[in-house]
């Protein structure tokens, strides 16, 4: 079996792997990155929404070629179509940018490639190298070959499927309604309505049980549509589909609309892993379960968490110690500036889902009467608190 | 209806008697991976197979977005032709 041997090893070549190959690579790393697929970010698996400041925060070179649509805000639909508009210096994270998710992952291969990293195609990870405690490589398929690649720390960045992290010991399940299903078609023929397409849309309420109905503009008469919901509403098989099917069908806009690209996929709507560090490996992105549990949002998440564990490896690997202990610096790290909010959005989601349409109607009426001026769980729920605080008794504990 | 002149469509159901998956439907998302609690799942790009640890709970057969998954032929709750 032939056998290759690397300081690192990064398995999956999304945003939040390519960017700790990057940094990794940066500080001196002997680091590989493999993907299954045929090609990076291609098909592409999400909404495409990302707010600009993760790109500085993360010094990635900006680049048009990545960039589908620059939005003003959002805008939020309750159930009988009361519209809340949020301009976008006021709409938070996930907002501001709609990205072109395949430009976008080969650009952040790229800046890896260009730090010194290594990358494989068609190599799919099948099992973890355990040994003593530690995790030592991986087994993987390239092409037609079993090889075995051994590496002083693996890093899990195989998104939501999260299997190496459950290949090495970690408890990566999620709760039924910690899962949400998602679809997504690319259409276009859209026709004029809402300020389409100036603003990402979010439709609540029964329209998509526990979840959300997005439209996020992709150009002038394009955009992605797509639908989660959370798991623990579904009962029969096709249920996602009939749901994102029933609204285009009511929507005028897009009554001839017809689709361009389909999109699946899972989004863990849970607080994040409880551990992210072993011996010699360590989970980032999806895998470490670092969705925003009320948007979805990951791709921020990803990469902002990519750089400090590549900045952790490689200083690690100038201590030549890729132990629990020495990887912990990393885990410190991502909490300190992620889990807080990850940890309240999640308290917050399990609250939301809760809500009646008829709740959903009454409170973004009054937040389009008395307009948010920022788009914050807490600073939503302290407008209501003022307006109709019997609305956000539910809420008590985050206000 | 006018007779068809040839059909080129193979059976795209594969049933291993744990699960089964319509090839045709699926989109290798990873959806059903992640959701599965006992990791019975193993997708490549090319198919996905349920392995024996799989209990039948039926969640990877809700959460695919586009119906791909189902319960065995003879299983009770199987909905697909």
């Amino acid at each position: 079996m032939p056998s290759f041997e690397y300081d690192v090893v990064v398995v999956g070549a999304g945003p939040s792997g390519s960017m700790t190959a990057r940094y990794a690579a940066m500080g001196g790393c002997r680091t590989l990155l493999i993907e299954k697929r045929q090609e990076i970010g291609s098909p592409v698996r999400c909404g495409e929404g990302l707010a600009r400041h993760f790109v500085e925060d993360t010094a990635l070179p900006f680049d048009r070629k990545w960039v589908g649509r620059e939005v003003k805000g959002a805008k939020i639909f309750s159930p009988d179509g009361t519209e809340l508009t949020i301009e976008e210096e006021h709409a938070g994270n996930e907002v501001g940018i709609v990205l072109e998710r395949d430009a976008f992952d080969k650009a952040v291969a790229k800046e890896a490639a260009k730090a010194g990293a290594d990358i494989w195609l068609k190599t799919t990870a099948t099992a973890v190298l355990k040994d003593d405690g530690w995790v030592r490589g991986v087994r993987a398929k390239r092409l037609e070959d079993e090889i075995t690649i051994t590496a002083k720390c693996v890093v899990a960045a195989d998104g939501y499927e999260s299997q190496v992290g459950r290949w090495a010991g970690f408890n990566t399940r999620l709760k039924a309604g910690d899962i949400t299903g998602t679809l997504q078609y690319r259409l276009t023929n859209i026709g004029p309505g809402h300020d389409f397409p100036d603003y990402c849309e979010f439709w609540l309420g029964t329209v998509a049980p526990a979840g959300y109905i997005w439209v996020f503009p992709k150009d002038e008469i394009t955009a992605n549509v797509g639908i989660g919901v959370s798991l623990d509403r579904l009962k029969h098989r096709h249920d996602i589909k009939g749901f994102l099917d029933r609204w285009i069908a009511k929507d005028p806009r897009m009554r001839r609309a017809q689709p361009l690209d389909m999109v699946t996929g899972g989004v863990s709507t849970s607080p994040p892993v409880s551990k992210s560090v072993g011996n010699g490996i360590a989970l980032v992105g999806d895998a470490a379960r670092m969705i925003d549990p009320i948007t979805g949002g990951g791709i921020g998440n990803g990469i902002t968490a990519g750089m400090i564990l590549g900045k952790v490896l490689s200083t690690c690997n100038e201590a030549g110690d890729f132990s629990l202990e020495a990887l912990q610096a990393y885990e410190k790290a991502w909490r300190a500036k992620l889990e807080n909010n990850l940890y309240r959005n999640w308290l917050a989601k399990n609250k939301l889902v809760t809500l009646t349409d008829q709740e959903f109607d009454d409170i973004v009426k009054i937040l389009a009467e008395v307009g948010v001026t920022k788009l914050s769980v807490r600073a939503i729920l302290q407008v209501l608190k003022q307006h109709k605080p019997a609305l956000v008794a539910k809420f008590a504990e985050f206000i | 209806m006018p007779e068809a002149a040839a059909v080129a469509i193979r059976p795209s159901v594969r049933d291993n008697g744990i699960m089964a998956i319509d090839d045709m439907l699926c989109m290798h998302c990873g959806a059903c991976v992640g959701t599965c609690p006992t990791n019975a799942i193993f997708l490549n790009e090319v198919y996905l197979t349920f392995n024996e640890d799989c209990t039948q709970c039926g969640m990877c057969v809700k959460v695919c977005p586009v119906g791909a998954i189902d319960y065995p032929r003879g299983h009770k709750l199987a909905t697909m032709r």
